[in-house]
């Protein structure tokens, strides 16, 4: 009979290291691939290559799993120095517990090996903490979190991602730091309403597009990444709790020196 | 970028006396530059467009298009006029030069661009504000109105009546019509311009013939085309060599952070450079005919040609020490990347003595090569003042470096700036509109970025590159042309064969598809939207601009919308005066160049590059 191989485990932490010499993205063809599919892939390399060596007696007792892809470059080569470097981090969190996205910022934090991020985005997904339906509310207990991290000075600037005109002007009368960024979706709005474009120009907040799906792990896609890397009945109950996107720009070059994904899945064992 | 200089012509012998002297003195002062630049690393990117226009004049009432032969009058006028005005320089400003063929005016920003915030899509409107200057400045007489053109070639440029002349520019129309015009009439009047078109001519010992298919519709008599000696059957002649490099051209200039990018950068440009002809092609009618060629740069390598016989092959080597296998002006003679040593697979000979020289001096292989191929070539003018330098002074190596003009240019840093090392791109043809070049420019920009992100690599045996040069100039080649390029554009020096390599149309190198080996190729519009989407800072505005920037192109390969040259041989094919006998008449250049301007000038939409889907 089958038997799970990691029965204990309630939460699982996946780092991709560097991607940009990944050879799965770069063996996309003709249609873009989404941003999800990109992930996926991703994760697929890193467990690929870290459940070859891996000690399974060990694994089987452990609550809590990551898995890593060593980096091998820094972020920054010699000739440069930290200011010509540029670090955007987007924190699409499905977990809106305070603590779980300070874990998830350090954990880029100490990734990158810097102790300031250029850009933070926030994008809180339809359905945090899996039961809920999104409100303003976890957005904003959220945003308390990061505003105290942009005191610390570990972060530069904040922003949001997919707010519509009414939600933006809340957040922003809210908020102690305002948002300076509103990064919407091309494909879900190709048009800019107007509300929207005349309050961020009025606020002097920018609009940039991305092309991430709503949820961009969805339940059902991770576990069946646990499916094929691990079991069927490893793959029982995972649920995204956030996914965080990091890049390290060259400014003057337009040149990325570091792209990866940090991903943290959980599930309630009790509910299996 | 030519800039003139003033001073005393030497003659030809006197030149040619002087040849060895200028070739030695300017491989001292490039070994000197070197040493200067060769570390030099420029952080910033940086890129400019130079955009070459055309002088015209229109009178509606006698319905006749002249091309202006004054580009010289104009230059002082409008740095005037644009210096008086802060308002009308924009943030980059403007910068203009004279040109060799008389009708042509090159622009090009004040300042480079670079990469942030804006700038990649400022080109567009500091085009515009260059064409609002230009415009500015040109004066009309005796009912005729001047215009500026970005246009690639005039119709009727070489036949008679078609041109104004710098002293008769304030003459009526009616005294132009039988007017003779001297060659030194089309040529820009400063000494150098005189010297470079007219010394390879002598150099060579044989009269240039440009010979140019013409098309054949339904009425054409092939044989009836041209009564000139050196006709081919079926050929135009251009009689002269300005005519064939009097032809307007859109070029894009992008620094590397190194030596070592930079080269880089040159290495991908080289294949692209006959990818980009047929997409921007706009030259289809030369010299009253149209022609079996979509592009000018046909016409550039024979205009340009200064080999004598012994280097042609023609007669055993006596005087001269090379066979040389290309005109100065032409295709790329090699990659300048040691990773791609095997692929310059095409003979091209250069000064042992002095590549050794080079290499002695620290210059890795290729590099070395590339420069010593350069210092073949003998000056093709030489100004009195100029013939005994200072010490700290380079126009002898900048005679040479400047007038080996290859479809990629790898420019060396000039010594006292803080200029990095650059390739620039020379294929396109301009586009009529200010939307459609800085579409064409911003399109190579992402391209090199793109390369230099994802770590691409284009690269195929240079004897390839030619043969596809040869195909990219054909009439409909943006249809109909099949092209050797790379499967996989992902960097893997191991496999550079030509397995990597199939033949592929232009609409499947842009955007993507099956190629005839079944593989899929992903397509460099993909590749840059690639590129754009992991830049995570570019607005929204700005996405949407870039995005019809590079559907233009898209939309060009894929046959959605029609190339200026396909659109030009359709508006000649459904005037009433044409009668399908390939001969584009005085009524039809004066209908083809008002809508031209019209388009040009945005007094009526650009109809013909919209595209409903």
């Amino acid at each position: 009979m089958e038997v799970p191989r990691i029965p204990q485990a309630s939460s699982l932490i996946i780092n991709s290291g560097n991607v940009i010499n990944f050879e799965c993205l770069k063996k996309r063809k003709r249609i873009a691939q989404s941003t999800t599919e990109e992930l996926k892939d991703c994760l697929k390399t890193v467990l690929d290559s870290r459940l070859k060596t891996i000690n399974w007696d060990e694994e089987k007792f452990k609550t809590s799993l990551e898995f890593t892809v060593p980096c091998c470059n820094p972020a920054l080569s010699d000739e440069q120095t930290r200011e010509d470097l540029k670090v955007t981090v987007k924190a699409m969190m499905c977990n809106a517990d305070p603590e779980v996205i300070v874990d998830a910022i350090h954990r880029v934090l100490k990734e990158l090996d810097t102790d300031i991020i250029d850009v933070l985005l926030l994008s809180v997904s339809e359905k945090p903490n899996v039961i809920e339906t999104f409100h303003m509310d976890h957005l904003k207990t959220l945003w308390s979190v990061l505003e105290r991290m942009v005191d610390k000075g570990q972060i530069k600037t904040l922003g949001v991602c997919d707010l519509e005109k009414p939600a933006l002007e809340e957040l922003y009368n809210w908020a102690k730091v305002k948002p300076s960024i509103d990064q919407v979706n091309e494909i879900s709005c190709c048009i800019i309403p107007p509300d929207l474009n005349a309050f961020s120009k009025e606020k002097k907040i920018q609009l940039l597009t991305h092309g991430d799906a709503l949820e961009i792990l969805p339940a059902e896609d991770f576990q069946e990444l646990m499916k094929e890397s691990f079991s069927d009945l490893d793959a029982q109950g995972w649920h995204t709790s956030w996914v965080l996107r990091y890049t390290a720009l060259i400014r003057c070059r337009g040149v990325i020196t570091r792209k990866g994904y940090t991903v943290r899945a959980q599930r309630n064992l009790n509910n299996i | 970028m030519v800039v003139p200089q003033e001073g005393t012509l030497l003659s030809w012998e006197d030149t040619q006396k002087y040849a060895d002297h200028v070739r030695k003195q300017g491989v001292k002062q490039f070994i000197r530059i070197y040493h200067k630049v060769k570390d030099r690393s420029c952080e910033t990117f940086k890129w400019g467009d130079e955009t070459e226009h055309m002088l015209i004049s229109l009178d509606h009432s006698e319905r006749k298009a002249f091309l202006l032969l004054n580009s010289m009058d104009g230059i002082p006028l409008v740095q005037k006029s644009a210096s008086k005005d802060p308002r009308f320089c924009g943030e980059y400003g403007s910068f203009w030069v004279t040109e060799l063929p008389a009708h042509l005016i090159e622009s090009t920003p004040g300042k480079p661009f670079e990469l942030d915030g804006t700038s990649l899509t400022a080109v567009e409107a500091n085009m515009k504000l260059r064409r609002k200057q230009i415009n500015s400045v040109l004066r009309s007489h005796h009912g005729r109105l001047d215009a500026c053109l970005t246009l690639s070639s005039f119709p009727r440029n070489g036949c008679k009546g078609a041109r104004i002349p710098r002293k008769h520019v304030n003459s009526p129309t009616s005294a132009l019509q039988d007017l003779i015009i001297a060659t030194e009439e089309l040529i820009c009047p400063f000494p150098r311009y005189g010297a470079v078109i007219r010394n390879p001519e002598k150099r060579r010992g044989t009269e240039v013939a440009i010979n140019v298919p013409v098309f054949k519709d339904e009425n054409t008599d092939l044989s009836q085309v041209s009564e000139h000696e050196a006709a081919k059957p079926g050929h135009v002649v251009l009689e002269v060599a300005v005519l064939g490099i009097g032809v307007a051209a859109l070029q894009v200039t992008v620094q590397g952070s190194d030596l070592k990018e930079a080269k880089y950068i040159h290495d991908q440009f080289v294949p692209l450079s006959p990818i980009m002809m047929p997409v921007s092609a706009a030259a289809p009618i030369r010299q009253g005919f149209l022609t079996e060629w979509d592009c000018r740069w046909g016409t550039l390598s024979p205009a340009a040609d200064c080999r004598t016989q012994e280097e042609m092959g023609l007669k055993p080597l006596e005087n001269q020490h090379f066979r040389i296998p290309k005109s100065r002006m032409g295709t790329a003679n090699g990659y300048l990347s040691s990773v791609n040593a095997k692929l310059n697979d095409s003979y091209f000979p250069f000064d042992e003595e002095l590549y050794q020289q080079f290499v002695n001096e620290g210059m890795d292989i290729l590099f070395a090569r590339h420069m010593a191929r350069q210092f073949i070539r003998d000056p093709l003018y030489i100004l009195r003042e100029r013939l005994h330098q200072n010490e700290d002074e380079s126009d002898h190596f900048e005679n040479i470096a400047g007038t080996n003009w290859q479809c990629v240019r790898f420019k060396v840093p000039p010594e006292n700036s803080d200029i990095g090392w650059r390739a620039e791109f020379r294929t396109m043809d301009t586009q009529l509109t200010d939307f459609e070049n800085a579409a064409y420019v911003v399109f190579m920009v992402l391209l090199s970025k793109t390369i230099v992100n994802l770590k691409l690599d284009f690269t195929m045996p240079i004897s390839r590159v030619d043969e596809n040069m040869e195909i990219a100039k054909l009439r409909n080649a943006v249809r109909e042309g099949e092209f050797y390029f790379r499967k996989d554009p992902y960097l893997n020096k191991e496999r550079s064969d030509e397995t990597v390599i199939c033949k592929m149309n232009i609409n499947t190198i842009i955007n993507g598809g099956a190629t005839p080996e079944g593989a899929d190729f992903i397509g460099l519009i993909p590749l840059i939207n690639r590129y754009i989407d992991s830049m995570k800072d570019i607005d929204k505005e700005q996405r949407s601009t870039l995005n019809d920037y590079l559907k233009l192109i898209s939309d060009r390969a894929a046959g959605r919308v029609k190339t200026t040259a396909q659109w030009i041989r359709d508006f000649v094919d459904q005037h009433p005066g044409y009668k399908h006998d390939s001969v584009i008449s005085e009524d039809i250049t004066y209908d083809l160049i008002k809508l031209c301007s019209d388009i040009s000038n945005g007094t009526k939409e650009a109809l013909h590059i919209k595209c409903s889907t």
